[in-house]
């Protein structure tokens, strides 16, 4: 036995450990999906609060308009919500098209705020914390400028919120528009499908917590008042707010029957600019709150602590560690003699996240195809790879930011 | 002549001084360099022509593995590459006459002329005068029809031979060996004569009588004495040859009260895997039913064209194992090639006293030697089957053998045809000698494996031919299994996870199961609710 044996032995299990909550999360949530299947959305109030729906935008120029005409198209009642895009320091035509579309629908309540590099320009957080200054609604919902709202999805959120106090955010799903745009957007929608959704539900189901995904999402306007508005230095502002409702003793609940549709990257240099900018947002927030894990008012979200640091240091770290390990073992600098799982369980294992991925894709129309199974065969060893790069290089960038201070600004999405 | 044989004894002395001496300090025996040949010494090959073609085509091999069979170690050389002096060396020269029309340079005829040494030639009219004179041979064209040969208890049709010469008359003291009749006009001459050691034969064919008859010639010639043997021999036994038909041959043999030779080719690698196990567990068993065992030359890799030095120490351990696992290997078997190549002789042949010599018209060589090695026992390896070919002139041998001789069969390919030969073994009246009976010695830096009067000897102690190999073990670890640490821990991990997933599989069936009755009650019948896009 080696040091090295141990190093991969503590990898292994915290591989394992992880897959096997996975599981459970996916199980929880497919008995989610058939519970909220048979359930009717709770009604709206007879009047129902008006709401004031945020649009934070950068050089969005190329979808803003289809976005914004899809919530001024949404089945709530005109006069009970607002649309406030916040055109954020954009360089391209946005400023013309939005000034287009509050002529062309004057009658609608469409707030349109433009800043400049030096009245914006700093992120994400800092245009919702503009816009939210400006804004009347009791509860704040948020949609991302590539977003397609389905026309219910507003409603569905509201009645939510509405029928259960302790609810301080309700989120709705997330799908991909573009997912027929490339064998990317393929692997995004089976993602954003079986690992987001399911996910998302799985938590929700066990320990009635979830993450806000950053867009089709509503909260109560107080909370964001009491927690002194969104964290400017926050690239994952949906992650970092999670934690501070859950820590006003509120519940975010998942309604998978709001969906929007979402605008993702078609092609990897995109892609993985996104997602590692992501991860590092993440990694932000985990070690930012990491000292809740010891806080005994934090104690139900524990789970949630445990989850983020699980998925974004151990998993990452694991897996970093133990294929570093197997290279080495090959090339001879490292002599190992640990023994292994058998083919059989591999295979098994492989199997499970097949079958799993594909049962979750099956509750989603057009998915039920044969395509989709050898689809997500590809992506276990694409696709799947691919996120522990990015994984690891957003926690590379974390680090090298933190040392290097550099501050947060707009990390632009380059749209098609 | 008295005086040259005077010389050649006193250095044979000598070399034998030295080889006692060597052979007293170095326990490998070099038998090929050094054991003393039988009885013939060093022979002079000269041959006019291949005769590539032609009905004699391979007949200088022959030659040259008759005498092998006397232990002579042979230069063979053509005409054209016959460089003066040459034959001042030799106390023996053989002549073969394909091409009458090639004829001696100058050099070469007048050195023959003057050669006072022993003297064979075979075939051709033009002999050095006086050979013809101490003969007394008068030769006459053949009739270019069928002839009939006749040698020993055996006689055979040959094909028409063109370029023939019958021996029409000899000297009254010359003896006359087997005879040649013309089938047109029924003339009988005799097929060779010699005299004071000077020998004619007509022809030498490949896969003939002639052989044979040769044979005789050679024995007188060569002065060789003694009984000679005939010997079954079995080639082409690989480890995966059907060693089941193996075991069941050597049954029959054994039934059928004939002594037989295996000759196996050795396997230098994975010795340990169960194939090779079983592979010697079959020779064990040949050995039990009177077989005896020799080591086959490895084959040579048609791209071998340099030696890499370890040929020696794959044979030695081939043999040695062979020998702890309670086998006596007593010679070798090879083509005619490795006895001409100076690697093969001195690292793969030189463990070894006896050597059957076969035929080797592909031989690949990778030093070829100038001289031949020899060896104290080396049976002249025959086909069975051109024994077959040869008419009986009587149902009991009445004749012996001029020389040891080795009928040889590859390992058959089905029941059949080893039953079919084993009748006619039986039926063929020669008495086969029993190879252990006969005083063999493989010597390796380790171990020496003897025989003598039946017995089997490895380092001098008897060996128990009946004792039994250990059994083959069928779940046998072909590479060896690395040491592991936390194999219990991934055990116990394994099992655990192994049902849990199974669970999880199990509960992912049932969600499948729900979720396509689902899908389709939702998306695909009439009526079915519509996503947005």
């Amino acid at each position: 036995m080696t040091p090295f044996d141990i190093l991969m032995l503590i990898s292994v299990i915290c591989i394992w450990s992880l897959l096997l909550v996975n599981v459970v999360l996916i199980v929880a949530g497919y008995l989610f999906y058939l519970q909220t299947d048979r359930e009717p959305v709770p009604a709206l109030p007879e009047l129902p609060p008006f709401v004031s729906i945020m649009v934070p935008a950068h050089n969005e120029g190329k979808v803003i308009v289809k976005t914004v005409e899809s919530l001024l198209a949404l089945n709530y009642p005109h006069d009970r919500y607002e649309i406030i895009v916040i055109n954020d320091n954009s360089s391209d035509n946005s400023s013309e098209l939005l000034s287009g579309l509050q002529r062309r629908y004057a009658g609608r309540n469409l707030i349109v705020i433009n800043t400049d590099k030096t009245t914006g320009g700093k992120g994400k957080s800092n245009a919702l914390n503009i816009g939210f200054a400006q804004s009347k609604g009791e509860l704040i919902a948020i949609y991302d400028a590539d977003n397609t709202p389905e026309k219910t999805a507003l409603t569905y959120l509201v009645a939510e919120i509405m029928a259960d106090d302790r609810l301080g955010a309700v989120i709705g799903k997330f799908r991909t528009r573009n997912r027929n745009a490339s064998l990317l957007t393929r692997f995004i929608n089976i993602e954003t499908l079986s690992f987001q959704w399911m996910a998302q539900a799985g938590r929700w189901k066990l320990f009635k917590l979830c993450t806000i995904p950053g867009t089709n999402f509503i909260m109560r306007r107080h909370i964001i008042e009491e927690i002194g508005g969104w964290d400017v230095k926050a690239i994952a502002e949906d992650t970092e707010i999670s934690f501070r409702i859950y820590m006003m003793g509120y519940r975010i609940k998942f309604q998978p029957k709001s969906v929007t549709w979402e605008q993702e990257p078609q092609t990897v240099s995109v892609w993985f600019k996104q997602r590692s900018r992501w991860a590092k947002g993440n990694v932000y927030v985990i070690v930012k709150n990491f000292p809740l894990l010891f806080n005994r008012s934090a104690a139900r979200i524990r789970f949630d602590i445990l989850y983020f640091v699980a998925i974004y240091f151990l998993l990452v770290s694991s897996l970093i560690v133990s294929d570093l390990l197997l290279i080495l073992h090959a090339l001879g600098y490292v002599k190992t003699t640990i023994a292994g799982f058998s083919s059989f369980l591999w295979l098994l294992a492989i199997t499970l996240f097949v079958v799993g991925t594909y049962i979750t894709l099956i509750t989603e129309k057009g998915e039920m195809k044969l395509s989709n199974l050898w689809l997500i065969m590809l992506m276990y060893v694409t696709y799947c790879q691919l996120w522990m790069v990015v994984a690891a290089y957003g926690l590379y960038n974390y680090f090298k930011d933190l040392v290097f201070k550099r501050e947060v600004k707009w990390y632009k999405t380059e749209r098609f | 002549m008295r005086k040259s044989f005077s010389i050649a004894r006193t250095a044979m002395l000598i070399v034998l001084a030295f080889a006692l001496a060597y052979a007293s300090v170095s326990p490998c025996p070099a038998a090929a360099e050094s054991a003393p040949p039988a009885a013939a010494g060093q022979v002079l090959l000269l041959y006019d022509s291949l005769a590539l073609s032609t009905v004699r085509q391979g007949n200088v091999e022959t030659i040259e593995r008759l005498l092998a069979a006397y232990g002579a170690r042979v230069v063979a050389m053509a005409f054209d590459r016959y460089t003066a002096g040459t034959l001042k060396s030799y106390s023996r020269v053989v002549v073969v006459r394909n091409a009458p029309d090639l004829s001696a340079n100058d050099t070469l005829a007048s050195e023959l002329a003057a050669y006072d040494g022993d003297y064979l030639q075979i075939g051709g009219q033009t002999l050095p005068d006086r050979v013809r004179a101490r003969l007394g041979l008068k030769l006459t064209p053949a009739p270019p029809d069928m002839i009939r040969i006749e040698a020993g208890d055996y006689g055979q049709a040959l094909s028409t031979v063109a370029d023939l010469d019958f021996i029409a008359g000899t000297s009254a003291d010359a003896k006359r060996y087997g005879t040649l009749t013309s089938m047109s006009d029924g003339r009988r001459m005799p097929y060779a004569a010699a005299a004071g050691g000077y020998a004619y034969a007509s022809c030498l064919s490949a896969g003939g009588l002639t052989e044979l008859a040769l044979a005789y010639v050679l024995k007188d010639w060569l002065h060789a004495a003694g009984d000679f043997g005939a010997y079954v021999l079995i080639k082409e036994v690989y480890p995966f040859s059907d060693l089941a038909l193996l075991k069941t041959l050597a049954d029959k043999l054994y039934d059928a009260g004939v002594p037989f030779v295996i000759s196996v080719k050795p396997v230098f690698y994975n010795t340990s895997y169960p194939a090779m196990q079983r592979y010697l567990q079959a020779m064990q068993y040949v050995q039990s039913r009177n077989g005896s065992i020799i080591v086959d030359a490895p084959a040579v890799a048609a791209t071998s064209t340099a030696a890499d030095g370890s040929l020696r120490g794959k044979m030695s351990g081939f043999i040695e194992l062979l020998a702890d696992n309670g086998i006596a290997p007593l010679g070798m078997g090879a083509g005619l090639s490795w006895a001409y190549d100076q690697i093969y002789a001195s690292e793969g042949m030189s463990f070894f006293d006896s050597v059957f010599l076969g035929p080797d018209p592909q031989g690949q060589q990778v030093q070829p030697g100038g001289t031949s090695a020899a060896f104290a026992f080396s049976p002249y390896v025959m086909p069975f089957a051109q024994l077959q070919d040869f008419e009986r002139r009587s149902i009991a041998p009445h004749t012996p053998l001029p020389l040891n001789l080795a009928f040889s069969f590859d390992l058959f390919r089905d029941a059949a045809s080893m039953e079919d030969a084993v009748d006619a073994i039986a039926r063929s009246w020669i008495p086969f000698s029993d190879l252990k009976n006969g005083a063999h010695a493989v010597r390796t830096d380790r171990l020496t494996v003897q025989s003598s009067d039946g017995s089997l000897l490895i380092d001098g102690k008897p060996l128990d031919i009946d004792k039994k190999g250990r059994e083959v073990d069928a779940d046998y670890a072909y590479t060896a299994a690395p040491k592991t640490s936390f194999t219990k821990l991934f055990g116990v991990q394994n099992r655990i996870l192994m049902v849990i997933i199974g669970l999880s599989l199990a509960v992912f069936g049932l969600f499948f199961f729900i979720g396509y009755r689902r899908y389709r009650r939702k998306f695909l019948y009439r009526g079915g609710s519509h996503d947005a896009f």
